[in-house]
């Protein structure tokens, strides 16, 4: 029986972003944007999403006087992660 | 169709060594920066306690580093029956500190006279070093911040008179263990919620 893949993660922008951070574990805004290539109003959404689901930390300020959006991933978030990765090895028959 | 399969199998690895770094991260709760920032504290105002008894080896209350040695030893030694394999970012720290505190020990016990005015210096050294290592493995300003105070310190060493030397020790160990430690914490806490 296969497991039903997590919603949340299972879009290509939200995963993308969400790969990134558990690759590095926090990124601001403009960073995201320039590494997934997608437009500020999207990744505004997607970023809403995952916060809303308690996979990711948003802290907004200033750095050198300019706006600063930092975005870093949450314990949930990773323990997500894990149970979407172990859920695509059963797909895919991988040990 | 084989080599696609082992291809895959080492992305789920790679992926899977990414994954257990964070949870590294994670489950960073401070206790072991916040267990030797006390004890060093509790060595360095022993010593001054035994210096204004007139106390000829007051030197000996370092010897309480060797009982948190044994502890640690013996911590460690439960936690990892516990741990199937220690991620990478817990391999570089526990192997950094292992290197550092034997070699803090090597020169404290056995070439004291040797390391003569240097000695705090090479400690408070080999101490920043260490807590830089870990901040970088932990993405944590608050131990790099901490190493580089601590290694300013080294410097201070050489200038200072050896008896202010556990006064030396007791600020190196604030900026690189408790403050970092009770952060860690805070945050290991907010995130166990």
């Amino acid at each position: 029986m296969y497991k039903e893949l997590d919603p949340i993660l299972h879009s290509p922008l939200r995963l993308a972003i969400i790969s990134l951070l558990v690759k590095q574990g926090e990124f601001d805004f403009n960073t995201l944007k320039e590494k997934t290539g997608a437009t500020s109003g999207n990744i505004s959404v997607q970023l809403k999403k995952l916060e809303e689901a308690g996979y990711i930390t948003i802290e907004k300020g200033y750095k050198n006087n300019y706006p600063h959006t930092g975005v870093s991933i949450s314990k949930k978030g990773l323990q997500a992660f894990e149970e979407y990765v172990n859920s695509i090895k059963d797909y895919l028959g991988v040990k | 169709m084989d080599d696609q399969i082992k291809n895959a199998e080492e992305s789920f690895q790679i992926i899977k060594g990414m994954i257990e770094d964070e949870k590294a991260r994670f489950n960073e709760n401070g206790f072991v920066y916040l267990f030797w920032g006390w004890m060093v504290i509790a060595s360095a105002l022993l010593q001054y306690v035994l210096m204004f008894a007139n106390v000829k080896q007051h030197y000996l209350a370092w010897f309480l580093m060797v009982a948190g040695f044994i502890y640690m030893g013996i911590y460690f030694s439960k936690k990892e029956k516990k741990t199937v394999q220690l991620p990478l970012t817990g391999k570089v720290i526990a192997y950094s500190w292992i290197i550092v505190g034997l070699n803090i020990f090597a020169v404290c016990f056995f070439f004291p006279q040797s390391a003569g005015k240097w000695l705090m210096f090479i400690i408070l050294l080999l101490v920043s070093i260490g807590s830089i290592v870990s901040g970088l493995s932990l993405r944590y300003k608050g131990l790099i911040i901490g190493g580089f105070l601590c290694n300013l310190l080294a410097y201070v060493s050489l200038f200072v008179d050896y008896r202010y030397w556990g006064a030396l020790a007791i600020f190196a160990v604030i900026f690189t263990n408790l403050m970092p430690g009770y952060v860690l914490k805070s945050k290991f806490a907010k995130s166990n919620v």
